[in-house]
C-alpha cells in the first residue's frame, strides 16, 4: 500500500513538474488561468504562453503517460507471460519490425510514397511493421494450436536480427540526411506530440493500460509452469494471445508516435518487483503508473537540460533508471528475478 | 519624528540614484547596439546569409548545422534542423524564424506559428541559382537594402569568375574522398553537395554512378583512374594530411596521387553551399584548371 501510495505521489509530481516547467517561463498563477480557461472555468486566455502550455506541453504530458504506462504494463506482462527476466516488448520483434518500416519509409519513401501520403507513412509504417513482426513471430512459435514460449522467444531473436540485417542495408542506401533522421527516430522523443497524434494513438494505448491487468491472474498462474495453470483452469492459449496482441498494439502505437524509448519497459517491472513481489494484480498497474512516471518525468529533463535544444528521450530513460536499478541489485544481492 | 525624515530623505537619495542609474543605462544602451528583431536562423546556409547580411547582431540563437561564422557557432543551440522543439525556440522570444525548407518536423514549425511567431520559409536548391534566390529572399525578409544589393553583386562576380575559368576547358575526371582515418574511404556519389561543386569547377565525378556518401572499395577507386582528388580538412587531418592520404593504398596508385593534384578544402566552405558557394567554385575551379 505504502509503495503504491509513493508511485501515485511520483505520478503527481512528475505531472504537475511536466506541465508548469520548461524553457519557457510561464508563472503558476498564470499557469492556473490558462489551465482553468482551457478547462472551461473561467475566461480563456490567448497568447504565445496559453498556446504552450495548451497546444506543446499538455499533449506531451498525456502522450508521455499513455506511452509511459503501455512500455511498464507491457515489459510485466512480458516478462511473465515468457517467465524470462530479460523479455521486453524489443523481444517479441516491435522495435526491430517497427525500425525496419521506418527506415524504408525514410529511405524509399520519397521515390515510391506521393508527397501527401509521405508525411503520414512513417508512424503509419512503423506501427504496421511491429505488429507484422509480432504477429509472424506468434505464429511460427504455434504447435498444434499452442504457443510454444520457448519456440517463440528464439523465433524473436532470428525475426529481430533478420530486421536488423535489413535495417542495416537500408541505412547503406540511406543518404547522410536520412542517415541522421534515422538516429534521432531510433532515440525517441515526445516534442512531436499534437492532440490530432494523441486522438488517433489513444485508443490502442488505452486498450493495452487496460486490458493487459485483466490477464494478471492468469499471468500468476503461469509462473507456476503452463501445465500447472491449465490444471487451475486457466485458457493458456488464450491469455498468451491476448498478451501479445495487446503489447503489440499498445507498443507499437507507442513506437509509432514517439519512436524507441528503451529500458522502460525492462526495468520499470523489475523495479516494482524488487519492491512489491511478483503478484500481477499489484505488479501490472503499478508498473504502468511507474512507468509513467518515468516517461514525464525523462521528458521534462529532456527538454530543460540542453535548452533550446532538446535531449532525445531514449537517453534520458536509461541514464536515469539504469543507475538506480544497478543501486538496487546491489543493495538486494540476487533478489532480482521472477 | 527625526527617524521618519531621515527615512523619507532616504529613499529620496534611493529614488534619485535609481534615475540616474536608469539615465546612465538609457546613455549606454544608446551607444551600444539596439536589436531591431531577434532572429532565430535555421539551417546552416540561412546563417550564413545573415551575417553576411550583416544582420548577426540581431541573431539570438542557431541550430546545429551553423557552424559559420564564428560568432554564430557560439551562438546558443536549437538543436538539429530536422529534430527542433518548439519550446525551446518559443521560449528565446523570436521576432522572426528564418528557416529553410528541411526544417522540422513540420508541428513543431506549426506550433511556433501557432505562438504567434512569424516564421519565413526559404526555398532549397542546391545550385548558385538557388542560392542567389535564398540570399534575395531573406534579404527581402530582412529588408536588408543595400547590403542585399552588394552581397549579390560579389556573388554574381565569383560565379562569373568561376564559369570563365571553366568555360572552353575539357572536364577533368575528379573525385571528393573523406576519411575517418581508419584506412577506409568515403566517395561523394552523384545528388551531394560535393559533386554539384565538381561539376560547377569543370570536373566530372568519377563515382556519380550511385548517389550519397558511400564507403568506396579501394579497387573501384584505382579503376576510376581521377586526375584530381579534393577532400576536406577534417579528412586531412584524420589521415595525417595530404602525405598521409596519399599514401593510403587506394589512393597511391591513382594519376592524381602520382602528380601531386590532391587539394584540400574547408569542409563547410566548399560544401555549405550558402553565400561562398560562388567563391569555393572559382578557387576549386582555379586549382583544377590550373
Amino acid at each position: 500500500m505504502i509503495i503504491a501510495a509513493g508511485v501515485a505521489v511520483l505520478l503527481v509530481v512528475a505531472v504537475g513538474a511536466g506541465l508548469t516547467i520548461g524553457p519557457v517561463q510561464i508563472s503558476l498563477t498564470e499557469f492556473s488561468r490558462i489551465l482553468a480557461g482551457w478547462v472551461g472555468v473561467g475566461a480563456v486566455v490567448d497568447g504565445p504562453a496559453a498556446s504552450v502550455v495548451t497546444a506543446i506541453r499538455l499533449p506531451r504530458v498525456v502522450l508521455g503517460l499513455l506511452i509511459g504506462a503501455v512500455l511498464g504494463v507491457a515489459g510485466a506482462s512480458l516478462q511473465g507471460l515468457f517467465r524470462n527476466p530479460l523479455a521486453d516488448p524489443g523481444l517479441i520483434g516491435i522495435s526491430a519490425g517497427a525500425a525496419l518500416a521506418a527506415v524504408a519509409v525514410l529511405v524509399l519513401g520519397e521515390r515510391f510514397l506521393p508527397a501527401t501520403l509521405l508525411a503520414h507513412a512513417l508512424p503509419l509504417a512503423a506501427f504496421a511493421g511491429g505488429l507484422i513482426a509480432t504477429l509472424l513471430i506468434y505464429r511460427i512459435s504455434v504447435r498444434d494450436g499452442h504457443p510454444v514460449v520457448a519456440t517463440m522467444l528464439l523465433a524473436g531473436i532470428a525475426v529481430n536480427a533478420f530486421a536488423g540485417a535489413a535495417t542495416g542495408f537500408l541505412t547503406f542506401l540511406a543518404t547522410d540526411q536520412q542517415i541522421r533522421d534515422l538516429t534521432f527516430w531510433s532515440l525517441g522523443s515526445l516534442g512531436g506530440a499534437t492532440w490530432c497524434k494523441l486522438a488517433i494513438g489513444a485508443p490502442m494505448l488505452l486498450l493495452a493500460i487496460f486490458v493487459l491487468p485483466l490477464a494478471a491472474r492468469p499471468l500468476n498462474a503461469l509462473l507456476l509452469g503452463e501445465a500447472e495453470a491449465g490444471h487451475l483452469g486457466f485458457d493458456t492459449v488464450r491469455t498468451k494471445f491476448l498478451v501479445i496482441l495487446c503489447c503489440a498494439l499498445g507498443v507499437g502505437a507507442a513506437v509509432a508516435l514517439a519512436g524507441i524509448i528503451g529500458f522502460v519497459g525492462l526495468v520499470i517491472p523489475h523495479l516494482v518487483r524488487m519492491m512489491a513481489g511478483p503478484d500481477h494484480r499489484f505488479l501490472l498497474p503499478v508498473s504502468a503508473a511507474l512507468g509513467s512516471a518515468l516517461l514525464v518525468g525523462a521528458d521534462l529533463a529532456a527538454r530543460c537540460l540542453v535548452a533550446p535544444a532538446e535531449l532525445p528521450i531514449g537517453v534520458l530513460t536509461a541514464a536515469i533508471g539504469a543507475p538506480f536499478f544497478l543501486w538496487l541489485l546491489v543493495r538486494s544481492r540476487g533478489g532480482a528475478g521472477l | 519624528m527625526a527617524g521618519t525624515r531621515g527615512g523619507s530623505a532616504l529613499v529620496t537619495l534611493h529614488r534619485s540614484l535609481l534615475s540616474a542609474w536608469c539615465l546612465a543605462a538609457l546613455l549606454l544602451g544608446s551607444a551600444s547596439y539596439v536589436r531591431a528583431e531577434r532572429i532565430v536562423t535555421l539551417g546552416g546556409a540561412v546563417t550564413e546569409i545573415v551575417f553576411a547580411l550583416d544582420r548577426g547582431e540581431d541573431v539570438v540563437a542557431v541550430d546545429s548545422t551553423s557552424e559559420y561564422p564564428a560568432a554564430a557557432a557560439d551562438l546558443p543551440d536549437v538543436g538539429y534542423v530536422r529534430a527542433l522543439s518548439a519550446e525551446g525556440i518559443l521560449a528565446l522570444n523570436p521576432s522572426v524564424v528564418l528557416a529553410s525548407a528541411d526544417a522540422g518536423p513540420l508541428n513543431v514549425i506549426a506550433q511556433i506559428e501557432a505562438a504567434g511567431v512569424k516564421v519565413v520559409r526559404l526555398p532549397e536548391e542546391h545550385s548558385l541559382d538557388g542560392i542567389e534566390a535564398k540570399i534575395r529572399a531573406l534579404s527581402e525578409a530582412l529588408d536588408a537594402g543595400a547590403a542585399g544589393e552588394t552581397l549579390i553583386a560579389r556573388f554574381r562576380e565569383d560565379r562569373d569568375r568561376a564559369e570563365a575559368l571553366v568555360a572552353g576547358q575539357a572536364p577533368v575526371k575528379a573525385v571528393f574522398l573523406m576519411s575517418r582515418g581508419d584506412d577506409t574511404l568515403m566517395a561523394a556519389g552523384s545528388d551531394t553537395a560535393a559533386d554539384a561543386m565538381l561539376r560547377l569547377a569543370g570536373a566530372t565525378n568519377v563515382m556519380a554512378e550511385y548517389a550519397g556518401y558511400k564507403p568506396v572499395s579501394p579497387e573501384a577507386l584505382l579503376v576510376a583512374a581521377p586526375d584530381v582528388i579534393v577532400t576536406g580538412v577534417r579528412t586531412a587531418a584524420a589521415t595525417g594530411g595530404v602525405e598521409g592520404l596519399k599514401a593510403m593504398a587506394a589512393v597511391a596508385q591513382t594519376p592524381a596521387a602520382r602528380s601531386g593534384r590532391i587539394f584540400v578544402f574547408d569542409d563547410l566552405y566548399l560544401l555549405g553551399f550558402g553565400p561562398r558557394a560562388a567563391s569555393a567554385s572559382r578557387d576549386l575551379a582555379e586549382k583544377i584548371h590550373r
